[in-house]
């Protein structure tokens, strides 16, 4: 009897609402965000809190700008990492991922067919202008004329561990190390691989190798493991470098200027054939995967995360460059200076596309997500505070009318200190009391908007009690209790549900002033978190698609709420009503 | 009476437009109205009546509209005027009175002020004539000139409406056009506002239209009428003539309808059903559905308005038949066969005989005081004025309640009659006194006690609309106060529900169960609200005026069953009303209070008939009478009744009395209010300065020095007042040339025994 007596009451309101035109685009709006909030996880594209990584032939070129330098990006080069490239004679070659294979000519790049599936990690062109690509799997690729052509042909090495570094020696021979401290000597005619042993034969692996200015071959790898091929007894020496540290790269100049690069920031240079090699002061300790030195000394290493170092005579120093992606190799022509790369990278504050809807923020975080998910809060906190609000102010608004008197008078005076208090500074420091959480949130919120409806709820039953119905009740012998919820409340409910449908849009916002100023519940997605986050970043002057989507669904939803709210007003005000 | 017309509507039709299609409010009617002459046009509510005086004034709202018809008036046809000479005649040429006065002026003008614009609207006039002409004018409506300077909300009802009537009268206009003038207003008030029209209007030779439900006011104010029924005029003739010998069986039934204070003692018959829905008139006569004659042709034809004998017209197939009609339509079983075809049953009362047995007592009153107090600002209550200033809503009021007997209870409004009705039921505490209830006090119970008390006694309120829990089913507003009691559960409270339902008219009960208030008509409400109050078998029932808001067809209807059940169930009913001649229909005894007292109670045929008090005589007189064989004299001034706040010194009602003694109880404010009655009689004061009240005396300053003159002027306008007045008030010189009028203390006259059961409070009888 009672919930059919509840669900009459609903009935006006509902009639109302879909009464009215705006109020039924608000129904519509607010029905399809509620779904939205439900259906979340199937709806984002992403986890909205992972960070999103992303590959591409990355390519940055160096542009001198009066006196600043900068490596700026250029159109990548594909969708796959590249590993190494190399130049010589006006033709470069770069190789990557899954047999990634461009070549560089005239100052154009291009795309070559690829010569095997496997990754392929270094390439080498020699001076007859034959090009060797190594790669994962043992994979050996040669190219006959590095200017043209892509009829590359694969050569079956005897080992199946992964190949990192090749090396020309001469026009017909060419060294290959890898993994496991693989050396293999090619002779490029025959296909004739050798396997040279490896003084040290601790398995290390071997990443780079270059041959110097006299004909010797250099090799570095793990741990500052670092091999000499002597041209002219053949034999293989360990050289002490001073370092243990992995090196990854080097690279040796005609002249004789030689560099290594290695994990946390390991620059070691020389300057002439035959020099040690000294330990160089970095300003930055990230890996650095390649090096490069030209003719003059003049020498650049790449690195993790966009990291270039350049030094032109003594001291390092950092280049800024396009900063997500991962470096991995140099290539420099005549006059031009390239850096490749570049593997999985953060896709930091991408701007929309068909991946990322709406964007990535400053962690690489898909923004759409973010959004969808963030519904989810804004209506829990909206339709739970709301709830509350209507909760607390309802029985406190029904309490000090019925009963007027002291207990009015207490009720009453409460709301007006309440409504003394501004919102801001009190969920401040409710939330500093306690730990920020939804809760808190939901309290912050609703502890002092139930005010409005208190006083509202107070003068509809001021005026019902002492309608004759009242009278008659209690003339019956109706207890106060049944007289206030069966009798009187069922007449409120309308106004309740008005302020009800307010009272959402007021706690959807300020669920978002909160989060905005940081106050919001940590680890949790709300619309006014990401705007929280994206002033933080700084990045909110740029990124508008950050900015933007947020801000769009938190006054869509809010004007929606109110849309219904103001059909619901007819209800409540009769005089709107009989004007229809 | 000359053959000339002042307004001559032709075919008047209005309709407003609506969502669902046009409601034909006003379906072609047709009258006129001499100069001087005032018409009523009578009927129940949504009968049109309003909306076709509104038309005349172009007052319709937005969604009205005129489709056919013409209003000649004085020559001119206003329906086909445009809105700028509309504006002319409107108020210069047709003043019109609307029925909420206190609404009709503005609350941040002196009404002086709007009475002046009303003027300067129209006339070129300059401010001083202007106001010199309304102090004529409220003197003419009988409100103290001084007003003028008045904020409306520092008048009572009563002089609003005067001042409006006085708003009206400014520009002379040839008709006025009043709108239930009255009805908001007690009777007392709305006696000597009617009387004053009547009298203003004979004097200044205007048309009135006056438009009203109560036939016993047309009956002593108008000289013709038309009696409207679903937007058709029904019947028109010389007002006696037609209550006398009507011709409609409409007619028949209103004036079977109303109770007679005046005339002989019979039923009253109720018609059954309600008004057509003007959305979709139905072809024939509109009132054939309710009309007890009805025939095939009534339904299929619409009978024109046509003459029936001199001056007289009717909307009827059979006028021939009128005479075997008037006598049957005075019988409820005639009307029964209507309502057996509405399905909603006739009861008839069973017996109005007035009951005047020795049953034992059922509820001993004595000395019951309700007093409210007054909220004082805080600065007041710093300097300590005004302390225990408070509401003497009730003062000392003793009678008795016998078992099966229905004891009326009769005042004007404010005199306590409803705060002694909720205290018996213990809806507002008690402050001093006993309410002895089958010889137990139950006055100060609570809690349990108090609960199972209220299983005895129950209470019918006023409004219709608002007694209802408009969210509650039937079913559950009936069944509430068992399941409270926890009297009946499932089928046994579903058989008690029903039962109740029948024994008030509601049959079969099945078919309203279910339903809201709001799909009932007031008239099924009320029963709602008996069946309510019944249903757990009380023993007596305070019934608030439970008719005053119904239409007056289905009024008896009410009352009857009330009488029935005193007759078959034996409950006793306090019925608290201002309607005397509702009282005297189903009341066995009377009382009649004053001021928070009983000035008079005894049987109400006694005391309608040898009404001892002055106020009982004030009341009776006040009484509008429907019976067209009575003439009542009007009602010239009679004042209003004053605040319960201070009540006057001695018996409470010597301000009023014309028959009032030196030892009354006369004070200081009776001189104020003679200066005031001097300045309305439109004399000067020449050599009395500002009054003020202490206590029992006043204090007057003396213009000009001359201290005897002063004398002799204020025993002069004292005596005007009242003889009694001077001879009570002891005049001394004060200080500095002021004069003081000395009175003495009196105490409110006692309760005496003057006849058997019949008890007068006065000094009359001392």
């Amino acid at each position: 009897m009672i919930g059919s007596r509840i669900l009459k009451s609903a009935q006006e309101p509902l009639r109302a609402m879909i009464g009215d035109r705006l109020s039924l685009v608000g129904v519509v709006v607010l029905l399809s965000i509620i779904c939205m909030a439900l259906f979340a996880p199937f709806l984002s594209t992403h986890e909205p809190l992972a960070v999103n990584e992303r590959e591409e032939g990355s390519l940055l070129a160096r542009s001198v700008e009066g006196e600043r330098t900068r490596w700026v990006q250029l159109p990548a080069l594909g969708e796959r990492t590249l590993n190494a490239a190399d130049y010589r004679d006006g033709v470069g070659l770069a190789v990557g991922r899954d047999g990634a294979a461009w070549r560089y000519r005239d100052g154009e790049w291009s795309e070559l067919e690829a010569p095997l599936a496997a990754t392929l990690i270094d390439v080498a062109i020699g001076p007859d202008g034959a090009a060797l690509a190594v790669g994962v799997g043992g994979a050996v690729a040669l190219l006959d004329d590095a200017a043209a052509g892509s009829d590359w042909q694969a050569l079956e090495a005897p080992v199946t561990v992964a190949l990192t570094g090749v090396t020309w020696l001469d026009g017909a021979t060419a060294l290959l190390v890898g993994v496991d401290e693989t050396i293999l000597r090619l002779d490029v005619a025959s296909g004739e691989f050798e396997a040279l042993e490896s003084p040290l034969g601790r398995g290390m692996r071997l990443n780079s190798v270059a041959v110097d200015a006299d004909g010797s071959a250099w090799m570095v790898g793990e741990r500052g493991l670092t091999l000499r091929l002597d041209p002219d007894d053949d034999s293989l020496s360990l050289e002490r470098l001073p370092t243990n540290r992995d090196l990854n790269h080097i690279h040796l100049a005609e002249s004789g200027h030689g560099l290594i690069v290695g994990e946390r920031g390991t620059l070691l240079a020389r300057s002439a054939v035959g020099e040690r090699w000294q330990s160089q002061d970095s300003p930055d300790s990230r890996a650095m995967r390649a090096g490069w030195v030209t003719d003059e000394g003049h020498a650049f290493a790449v690195g993790r995360s966009g990291i270039v170092f350049e030094r032109e005579t003594d001291e390092w120093r950092l280049v800024p460059s396009e900063e997500e992606r991962h470096l991995r190799t140099l290539m420099v022509t005549g006059e031009d200076y390239f850096a490749l790369g570049s593997d999985r990278f953060v896709n930091r504050l991408a701007p929309p596309s068909g991946e990322h809807w709406f964007g990535t923020d400053h962690l690489g975080r898909d923004l759409y997500s973010q959004n969808v998910h963030g519904s989810r809060i804004a209506l829990l906190v909206g339709f739970i505070g709301a709830a509350l609000v209507v909760l607390i102010g309802a029985n406190v608004g029904l309490v000090a009318g019925y009963f007027r008197g002291r207990t009015e008078t207490v009720l009453m005076r409460t709301v007006d200190v309440m409504y003394g208090i501004p919102f801001e500074p009190f969920a401040l420091i409710l939330v500093l009391l306690f730990e920020p959480s939804l809760l808190i949130v939901i309290l912050a919120v609703s502890l002092l908007t139930w005010r409005t409806v208190a006083r509202l709820i107070r003068s509809q039953v001021l005026s019902l009690r002492e309608r004759p119905f009242v009278k008659a009740a209690r003339v019956a012998g109706a207890s106060d209790l049944r007289i206030m919820y069966l009798h009187i409340f069922p007449n409120v409910m309308p106004l309740v549900f008005l302020e009800l449908a307010i009272i959402v849009g007021v706690s959807i916002i300020a669920e978002a002033t909160l989060s905005f100023l940081g106050l919001g519940p940590p680890q949790s997605i709300s619309w006014g978190g990401i705007l929280h986050n994206a002033r933080l970043s700084g990045a909110w002057r740029d990124a508008w698609w950050w900015n933007l989507p947020p801000g769009l669904f938190i006054m869509i939803t809010v004007l929606s709420v109110f849309f219904i709210s103001r059909s619901l007003e007819l209800v409540a005000n009769p005089r709107l009503r009989a004007r229809r | 009476m000359t053959d000339q017309r002042l307004l001559k509507v032709e075919d008047l039709a209005i309709h407003y437009r609506t969502g669902a299609g046009p409601v034909q409010a006003v379906d072609g009617i047709h009258f006129d109205l001499r100069p001087g002459e005032a018409l009523g046009l009578v009927g129940e509510s949504g009968c049109g009546k309003t909306t076709a005086a509104k038309a005349m004034l172009r007052l319709l709202p937005p969604n009205g509209e005129v489709p056919r018809g013409r209003i000649d008036f004085d020559g001119r046809d206003l329906v086909a005027l445009d809105e700028e000479s509309m504006r002319k005649v409107r108020w210069k040429e047709i003043a019109w009175i609307s029925q909420a006065a206190m609404n009709a002026l503005d609350p941040v003008y002196t009404v002086g002020d709007q009475i002046l614009e009303a003027m300067n609207a129209h006339i070129k006039i300059d401010r001083k004539t202007a106001w010199a002409h309304a102090e004529e004018l409220f003197r003419a409506v009988g409100i103290d000139p001084g007003r003028l300077s008045a904020y409306p909300h520092e008048m009572s009802g009563g002089m609003k409406q005067r001042a409006v009537i006085a708003m009206a009268l400014a520009l002379d206009p040839k008709l006025i056009i009043a709108d239930e003038p009255t009805t908001a207003l007690d009777v007392v008030t709305q006696a000597q506002i009617l009387a004053r029209l009547s009298k203003l209007r004979r004097e200044r030779g205007m048309g009135l239209l006056f438009i009203t439900h109560d036939i016993s006011v047309v009956v002593q104010t108008c000289d013709r009428v038309a009696v409207m029924y679903g937007g058709h005029i029904m019947e028109t003739g010389p007002v006696r003539e037609v209550f006398g010998t009507p011709f409609h069986p409409y007619t028949m039934g209103l004036t079977n309808a109303f109770p007679t204070l005046e005339g002989a003692q019979r039923e009253l018959i109720s018609i059954p059903g309600s008004p057509p829905d003007l959305l979709n008139p139905p072809s024939g006569c509109r009132f054939a559905e309710r009309c007890p004659f009805a025939t095939e042709r009534c339904v299929r034809e619409t009978p024109p308005l046509h003459a029936v004998g001199e001056e007289r017209q009717a909307a009827c197939h059979y006028p021939d038949q009128a005479e075997a009609f008037r006598v049957k339509a005075a019988l409820n079983e005639t009307w029964a066969v209507v309502g057996e075809r509405l399905n909603e049953p006739v009861q008839g009362a069973g017996s109005i005989e007035h009951l005047e047995s020795e049953a034992p007592l059922l509820l001993e009153v004595e000395e019951l005081k309700k007093h409210f107090p007054v909220e004082q600002g805080f600065l007041d209550g710093l300097r300590g004025r005004n302390k225990d200033r408070k509401v003497h809503a009730v003062d000392g009021i003793s009678f008795d309640l016998r078992e099966g007997e229905i004891l009326g209870l009769a005042g004007e409004s404010g005199s306590g009659k409803t705060t002694t009705g909720e205290m018996l039921v213990r809806l507002l505490d008690v402050t001093e006194g006993e309410i002895r209830f089958e010889g137990a006090d139950i006055a100060q119970l609570s809690g349990r006690e108090l609960k199972t008390f209220r299983r005895r006694a129950q209470m019918i309120f006023q409004d219709p609309y608002q007694t209802l829990n408009p969210r509650f089913t039937i079913f559950d507003i009936v069944a509430e106060p068992l399941i409270i009691h926890r009297l009946a559960e499932g089928e046994a409270l579903r058989q008690k529900v029903v039962e109740a339902l029948e024994r008030a008219g509601l049959k079969p009960a099945e078919v309203y169960a279910e339903r809201f208030p709001h799909e009932l008509s007031g008239g099924q409400r009320q029963r709602v609200a008996i069946a309510r109050a019944i249903v757990l078998e009380p023993r007596f029932i305070v019934a608030d005026e439970p008719v005053s808001m119904l239409d007056v067809s289905i009024r008896a209807g009410v009352l009857n069953l009330m009488h029935r059940f005193r007759n078959e169930l034996g409950i006793s009913f306090v019925y608290v009303s201002h309607d005397l001649p509702t009282i005297r229909y189903v009341a066995d005894r009377t009382a009649i209070m004053y001021l928070g007292e009983i000035v008079e109670v005894g049987p109400t045929e006694q005391v309608v008939r040898e009404r001892k008090h002055p106020y009982t005589q004030l009341l009776l007189e006040a009484s509008p009478e429907p019976d067209p064989a009575v003439v009542k004299p009007p009602l010239e001034s009679a004042g209003e009744i004053p605040s319960a706040v201070e009540p006057p010194n001695g018996c409470h009602f010597h301000t009023r009395c014309p028959r009032a003694m030196a030892h009354c109880g006369w004070e200081g404010r009776d001189v104020i209010t003679a200066l005031s009655e001097w300045r309305i009689a439109g004399r000067e004061i020449e050599h009395l300065g500002s009054a003020e009240v202490a206590g029992l005396d006043v204090h007057l300053q003396v213009r000009g020095g001359d201290i005897g003159a002063a004398e002799r002027e204020l025993v002069e306008v004292m005596r005007a007042k009242h003889p009694a007045l001077a001879e009570a008030g002891r005049i001394e010189q004060g200080a500095e040339g002021a004069l003081s009028v000395r009175f003495q203390a009196q105490v409110s006259p006692q309760r005496r025994q003057v006849a058997d059961q019949h008890s007068v409070a006065c000094y009359l009888y001392e």
